[in-house]
């Protein structure tokens, strides 16, 4: 299996296979262009951020496989516990997603976040921004 | 509340892009979407302006609230969210206006009824999108006074047509009808001989279902239409055609558009046993009217012991619901009617004193009056 060298913010190195990587259609294209001799730079995703998108892709792409036992609840009950997470984790991942072109989790942490919205009156949503500011810092 | 604390500059939010603000907000209901215009200004300029708006009317699903009105007061139910909302009163500044109701609802707009402060004047006739406040005033009827029925229709994409019909004085035989079309901004006005129906109609309100304007007498109930495509009315009230109307003690009975078909729900009152709340379906092929109500359901039967209740709600795109409200115990009662379910919706604040009236109405940013 060929394998894929991803450079996190902090220089941290992850080797994933490249069907893992090909789910980023920022990273495939990179991979296009450059090829797959050098490791692929995301200064724009930390550590921390890049290992629970890799969780994700490789979550979901074990539960697609032939022979996987996933039901649909298993999925389900794995993106839930995914996403809960501290808003400026959440945030990162939001951007991360959007960075790396991982549609399905830009739309998982999307719906989260306006999730958390909707019901709240303006204040708290404020307040809520605000603390994700202030924890970050 | 934007003005009591100063806000934090734009950049102090999250730093989350622009499009990822937008992607974020295209997914929110139309409620949380206006309450979300006071956390920031940064926010409140995306959540105004018309391509986002647009975006989102393109993606949302239109889901109809249940609005119930008394006065100036309107609350409305969103079933997206479970929740009870206050929508902002309409009062165009430069018109004392008094005792404004809600006539119809078509395509995001309100068709409202507002008697002028001066007694004695005709009613005027506004229509608007409390959304936006975008808000139109009808010019005055050409000869009617004394309104019997009014009605609104959707025509066509951001265009509406309504319907009033009445007499020029109450001791005339000769029946008016007027019609409003919000393309040509005038009146048509159209004579026949009254319609015996129409003594016993006063204000009322007729809802529009595929071609026709219908409308329900009070007690003893009649049933009129109104052909758009004739322009002329029809009585439908024989006992063939509507054999529900035959039945005794039938009280509070409501006409109403559900999937696109028209609905009678009326309570049956009488003997404890016996009262129950009925829903009957016309069939246009056929012309006739079937039952379509759920056996006697323990919250039914909860709801029939009120003293009094009044039952409207239509035309739910895939909600297919018809909503009951009790204004003995503020309380409204929602029934599914392809589930044949019931049940209650959370509790608003007692804010209606009085007598409460309601109908179905899809909000959107878009329709403008």
């Amino acid at each position: 299996m060929v394998k894929v060298t991803l450079k996190s913010a902090e220089g941290d190195v992850f080797e994933v296979d490249e069907e893992l990587a090909l789910e980023s259609l920022m990273v495939k294209n990179m991979i296009e262009d450059v090829g797959l001799d050098s490791a692929i730079s995301l200064p724009n995703v930390s550590s921390t951020i890049l290992a629970k998108v890799i969780e994700y892709i490789k979550f979901h792409m074990d539960a697609q496989k032939d022979g996987s036992k996933k039901t649909s609840e298993e999925i389900k009950a794995f993106d839930d516990d995914f996403v809960n997470v501290g808003i400026p984790t959440l945030f990162e991942m939001v951007l991360a997603s959007n960075y790396l072109n991982v549609k399905s989790l830009l739309s998982l942490t999307c719906n989260t976040v306006a999730n958390m919205i909707k019901t709240k009156p303006p204040a708290e949503v404020k307040e809520m921004f605000t603390s994700a500011k202030q924890a970050k810092a | 509340m934007e003005n009591k604390k100063p806000l934090l500059p734009p950049n102090k939010w999250l730093h989350l892009p622009l499009e990822l603000h937008e992607k974020i907000f295209a997914l929110l209901p139309i409620a949380a979407i206006t309450r979300c215009r006071a956390v920031c200004h940064t926010w409140r300029s995306i959540l105004l302006s018309p391509p986002f708006l647009q975006h989102w009317a393109r993606i949302a699903a239109p889901i109809p609230w249940f609005l119930m009105f008394r006065d100036h007061k309107f609350r409305a139910y969103s079933p997206a969210l479970g929740t009870w909302h206050d929508i902002p009163a309409v009062n165009p500044s430069d018109h004392a206006l008094d005792l404004t109701c809600i006539v119809a609802s078509a395509g995001g707009l309100l068709f409202l009824s507002s008697q002028k402060k001066k007694k004695g004047s005709p009613p005027l006739l506004l229509v608007c999108n409390p959304l936006t406040k975008s808000c139109r005033i009808l010019p005055g009827l050409s000869r009617i006074t004394l309104i019997y029925v009014m009605g609104m229709m959707e025509s066509g994409w951001n265009s509406y047509k309504i319907l009033v019909a009445g007499v020029a004085s109450s001791s005339s035989q000769e029946l008016i009808t007027e019609i409003y079309d919000s393309a040509s901004g005038g009146w048509e006005c159209q004579s026949s001989a009254r319609l015996d129906a129409f003594q016993d109609f006063s204000g009322m309100r007729a809802v529009w279902s595929d071609g026709f304007f219908y409308c329900l007498s009070v007690p003893p109930y009649k049933l009129v239409a109104y052909d758009m495509g004739k322009r002329s009315w029809i009585t439908l009230d024989h006992a063939q055609q509507l054999p529900a109307l035959a039945i005794p003690n039938l009280a509070s009975a409501s006409l109403l558009v559900c999937r696109g078909r028209l609905v009678m729900a009326a309570k049956i009152t009488g003997a404890a046993a016996s009262k129950r709340v009925r829903i009957w379906e016309f069939d246009a092929q056929s012309c006739h009217w079937k039952d379509a109500t759920a056996n006697s359901d323990p919250v039914l039967q909860e709801f029939c012991k009120c003293v009094s209740y009044f039952m409207a709600l239509q035309r739910p795109r895939g909600l297919d619901s018809v909503c009951f409200n009790s204004w003995c115990r503020w309380r409204t009662l929602m029934y599914d009617v392809s589930q044949k379910k019931w049940h209650w919706l959370p509790e608003h604040c007692g804010r209606f004193k009085d007598m409460l009236s309601g109908l179905t109405y899809e909000p959107t940013f878009l329709a403008r009056a």
